[in-house]
């Protein structure tokens, strides 16, 4: 066959394969997911931004422009609670992604990984209660179990007031996410790690690559989506902890350990509904910005990768 | 799999590990351990054994919590509510991965909105009577769709990136159609992320309380995580049967996820990637 | 995946579709807000008078609230769907419900301004003026249930509960001190406490509620001593900075932490961590609502007899702050009104409430005036409790009384125990607070 009728067969080929790829993948799959989302979701979300710019009681609401967040950007705990935020955000995502990858990379060359598996994303099925509860047991400076070990070892020194002291609350909530949430990222970690070939990794054994290279030429490039889902899902996470604090801290003592959703929460509880909303709207903008900036970087080294 | 280490390597890895592990086996036996405990004792809080094992908390907690009935309504919810999501979540981010066109980038934006804003309780609340559907179950199903499957849309998205669109093509060349493409070819493929998001969704609706709180009003559809208010109170808390409780309410989580596991395992032999 | 997981998945989706169908058809009907519900009481269709049933949502756990409230019911005819609500989330969902009109027929909930404002009373409550037991509430509490205009939004559910301090009889016998009646007297307890190896006075900070009780007990003192000082904070012709004895409640705390009269770990002590102090005598002093007395009846019912309480103790004569009990209240879009009606009569006549007492003797004092409770089965503290009902003026508490909502203050107050504010601060703050929010909601003056 000569050249020019093969190609032009190629292009015939390609034009029917992008109008196949339309139908392929048609709208009508998304109809499904888009519909009930749409409606109880997206729907609602739109209207209550609408409240942050209102004195709002449940009924009424009288407009108020832009008020509501010039008062929440005075209170005088909006910084405490956004430098708490900044802290916890970023610990928890380091370490969240560092441990969660070392663990997966642990387990993929384990025996007893499913044994392993299970035990490390058992503290995700307990809820925030739960957690609040048995940590607060746990880091009691007098009787909990953490300062006793502590004591018993000789560690005295180390029996800090996990949750009371100012410098110490915002790192022992990260420790406390971090020990919930790492069996998440885990899965999330294990999941991409079983689709690579197995074959791909015995060819490069056979050429004689090791254990590392193996790591950074084949395993990390597969991980990267994974690697940047955790991020992205670890970040929003932080900047919107709530549970875990209300649960444990309340915030306090004092504020050590008020971070923004807290903040937002106290200003419902006392009734300040469109003030909260737009507390709500701010945490919004900020998270936002920071993952969608976080993703265009992500995503480009993703594609180099 | 090979044996690619030595097996020293193994072992000091299990040890590794293990070691690990007790930073989790301490906690629960913690919590294991003071549900077996009388009031009193139990308020302390510590490691020690119980006095007296007091295997009547859980017989209390069965009662007072009306456990059957609690446990039915969690069911119904949890399985009704994942398995909407994985399906319309999978089908949904198919088509937003493959397709690379400008609506894809807007839902690519919504899914990113739900990600990152919580729901708002009042305007979803009159959605929900809007269609007279507040107060019941299928209401609660829908609002758990709604809020949780932005996180599976995002993970699936990820995940296709994966699964090379050659397979695709080749398929679409042999003259398959878009059912048959997803459903025999693609889904199987996405063995693990959906048996993971399985198991995500399965915790986050299963351990929701607040949704069921708002949204239905009836003692008698009562989940099983409300069931901890009973024993819990600002007025003082029964540590024993509070931590009963919990145990009684993260078990069936945890045996799913050994289960699920071991689908993963099972499908992996039948779908290996081939370049 | 294989195909049998795949089959799974699509069954399970069927399934849940059915199930979802069929179980939301089902959950809409026993909702509670129609007339009749044969299927919840068993084989009742065909009797003459078919048991109605009414939904009702409280806040907290209360373990013997099922046999009450059951009993009450039985008496008038009438069946329970009880919804029990975490008590931290209790408030802001019946907000919302009141905003959705989806309240529960009988409704529980703070009384006074709370109800009136967070329920929008005028518009969602049923007015219950014209029922008589409306006039027999206890005079001191009354202005908390009837409106200046004469309506009645909601009457007491609940026994009424004290602000102040509980102590341990054997401690204080044991270290030889007797109930102070002044500050000064309380420094002098406390250090004979503190010599006798017990801990003066229990703090538990991490439920930061617990330290908002001394502030809102003094500030009855204030009542006395500048009387109309409510009015006029409420309209902005006073703040709290003029409430002298609320401040100094607070710097009086501080104080006792300073000279250490305080358990060394009350920045992580909880609420229950107090309430054993207390009951085992390892403790003097501790600062409840009087319901503690109910949770330590049900936790340790052998030492509930060794507990009692005094109001907050200030040279003079004597006041105690009064938590008016919760409502009962109808909402306006309740089916079911005249049954809940007949529900709230016999709760609140002599036969309702000996049953409301006799299961839940540490309940307090009732709200309700003739009702006899039986002497012989009153616990200690309880006894004391009337005691101090005769004793001393009795003020409602005052963040019930203002007129906008004024936060919870706990966290405030950790930061004086730790030494970074003062009452005066806590003062200020407070004032600012309740402007804002009065402000936000056109509250005259403000």
């Amino acid at each position: 066959m000569s050249e020019s009728r093969r190609g032009l067969r190629h292009r015939i080929g390609e034009i029917r394969l992008h109008k196949l790829e339309r139908k392929t993948y048609s709208i009508g799959f998304v109809i499904p997911w888009l519909l009930i989302y749409g409606v109880f979701f997206v729907l609602p979300t739109l209207f209550s931004f609408y409240y942050a710019f209102t004195d709002w009681d449940l009924t009424s609401a009288k407009f108020s422009g832009f008020a509501n967040f010039v008062e929440m950007f005075r209170n005088p705990v909006f910084s405490t609670a956004l430098a708490n935020t900044a802290i916890f955000t970023v610990l928890s995502v380091v370490l969240k992604v560092a441990v969660s990858l070392a663990l997966a990379m642990a387990l993929f060359h384990c025996v007893a990984s499913n044994f392993f598996r299970t035990i490390f994303f058992s503290p995700y099925v307990l809820s925030y209660i739960a957690i609040g509860v048995l940590f607060t047991a746990i880091m009691h400076p007098e009787i909990g179990v953490l300062n006793k070990g502590l004591r018993a070892i000789g560690l005295d020194f180390l029996a800090l007031n996990w949750l009371v002291e100012k410098g110490q609350v915002i790192y022992s909530l990260v420790f406390i996410d971090v020990w919930k949430s790492a069996g998440f990222h885990l899965a999330i970690f294990i999941a991409a790690l079983q689709t690579i070939p197995s074959d791909m990794m015995e060819s490069a054994s056979i050429d004689g690559a090791g254990p590392w290279k193996k790591f950074r030429y084949i395993t990390f490039p597969m991980l990267a989506s994974a690697f940047n889902a955790n991020i992205v899902f670890a970040l929003i996470v932080g900047l919107t902890k709530f549970d875990l604090v209300f649960v444990t801290t309340g915030g306090g003592p004092g504020y050590y350990s008020e971070v923004l959703k807290t903040l937002v929460y106290k200003q419902f509880a006392m009734g300040r509904y469109g003030l909260a909303t737009a507390g709500e709207l701010i945490i919004f903008v900020i998270v936002i910005t920071l993952t969608v900036t976080l993703r265009k970087f992500l995503d480009k080294r993703e594609v180099e990768a | 799999m090979k044996l690619r280490s030595l097996p020293f390597g193994q072992i000091a890895l299990i040890a590794v590990l293990s070691a690990l592990s007790l930073l989790i086996l301490v906690p629960f036996y913690l919590i294991f351990v003071n549900s077996l405990k009388s009031p009193a004792e139990a308020s302390e809080l510590g490691l020690a054994f119980p006095s007296k094992w007091e295997w009547g908390n859980y017989e209390k907690v069965f009662e007072v919590a009306k456990l059957p009935l609690a446990f039915t309504n969690s069911v119904v919810l949890t399985f009704s509510s994942v398995a909407i999501i994985l399906i319309t979540a999978a089908m949904a981010a198919f088509v937003m991965q493959r397709r690379k066109d400008g609506l894809s980038s807007t839902l690519n934006v919504l899914v990113m909105l739900g990600l990152v804003v919580p729901p708002a309780i009042v305007p979803l609340y009159k959605v929900l009577s809007f269609f007279q559907l507040n107060g019941t179950i299928l209401g609660v199903v829908l609002i758990n769709v709604a809020t949780r499957s932005p996180l599976s849309v995002f993970l699936a998205h990820q995940f296709l990136k994966s699964i090379s669109k050659e397979i695709d093509e080749a398929a679409i060349i042999d003259g398959c159609g878009k059912y048959k493409l997803f459903f025999r070819i693609v889904l199987p493929l996405m063995g693990p992320i959906i048996v993971t998001l399985f198991i995500f969704n399965a915790t986050f609706v299963w351990n929701d309380f607040m949704y069921v709180l708002y949204f239905l009003s009836s003692g008698k559809q009562m989940t099983l995580p409300l069931t901890m208010y009973l024993f819990t109170g600002q007025y003082g808390s029964m540590w024993n049967l509070v931590f009963a409780n919990i145990l009684i309410i993260s078990a069936p989580l945890l045996i799913v996820y050994f289960f699920a596991q071991r689908f993963i395992i099972a499908g992996m032999t039948a779908g290996a990637i081939k370049g | 995946m294989n195909k049998s997981f795949r089959a799974t998945l699509l069954s399970s989706f069927i399934v849940g579709l059915v199930f979802v169908t069929a179980c939301g058809g089902n959950s809409n009907e026993s909702a509670g807000s129609n007339g009749s519900a044969p299927a919840t009481s068993g084989a009742e269709s065909g009797a003459p008078a078919s048991k109605v049933t009414i939904s009702h949502a409280v806040g907290g756990d209360s373990p013997s609230r099922d046999v009450w409230m059951k009993a009450i019911g039985e008496a008038v005819g009438v069946d329970l769907d009880i919804q029990v609500l975490p008590l931290e989330q209790m408030e802001q969902i019946y907000k919302v419900k009141a905003g959705t009109d989806d309240l529960p027929d009988l409704i529980s909930y703070h009384p006074g301004a709370r109800t009136r404002d967070d329920l929008q009373a005028p518009d969602k409550l049923v007015d219950l003026s014209d029922m008589p037991i409306v006039q027999n509430i206890m005079d001191d509490i009354k202005p908390y249930y009837v409106e200046p205009d004469g309506k009645v939004y909601g009457v007491p559910g609940q026994a009424l509960k004290f602000g102040g301090i509980a102590y341990n009889k054997k401690a204080f016998t044991e270290a030889g001190v007797s109930i102070p009646q002044s500050l000064d007297e309380l420094f002098a307890a406390s250090e004979k406490l503190k010599a006798a190896g017990k801990i003066p006075l229990y703090l538990s900070a991490k439920d930061s509620w617990t330290l908002q009780i001394p502030g809102l007990a003094a500030f009855s003192y204030d009542q006395l001593h500048s009387p109309g000082i409510l009015d006029k904070i409420n309209q902005n012709e006073a703040t709290f900075k003029d409430a002298a004895n609320f401040i100094e409640a607070f710097d009086t705390m501080k104080k006792m932490v300073d000279q250490g009269y305080v358990n060394s770990d009350y920045l992580s002590a909880t609420y229950t961590n107090g309430l054993q102090a207390i009951s085992e005598g390892k403790a003097g002093m501790y600062p409840v609502l009087t319901s503690a007395f109910s949770t330590i009846l049900d936790t340790t019912p052998d030492l509930i007899n060794d507990v009692g309480f005094f109001p907050w103790p200030v040279e003079g004569d004597k006041t105690v702050t009064v938590w008016p009990p919760m409502i009962y209240g109808i909402p306006q879009s309740s089916k079911n009104a005249d049954a809940v009606k007949k529900y709230i009569e016999y709760f609140a006549s002599s036969e309702g409430q000996k049953i409301y007492f006799d299961t839940l003797p540490a309940a307090g004092v009732p709200a309700y005036k003739g009702v006899e409770l039986d002497e012989s089965k009153l616990l200690d503290p309880v006894k004391e409790m009337i005691e101090v009902t005769r004793t001393a003026k009795q003020f409602a508490t005052v963040d019930f009384s203002v007129v906008a909502n004024m936060g919870a203050f706990g966290q405030t107050v950790q930061e004086i125990l730790m030494g970074q504010k003062t009452g005066a601060d806590l003062a200020a703050e407070l004032s600012d607070i309740l402007a804002k929010n009065a402000k936000a909601k056109g509250a005259p003056g403000f």
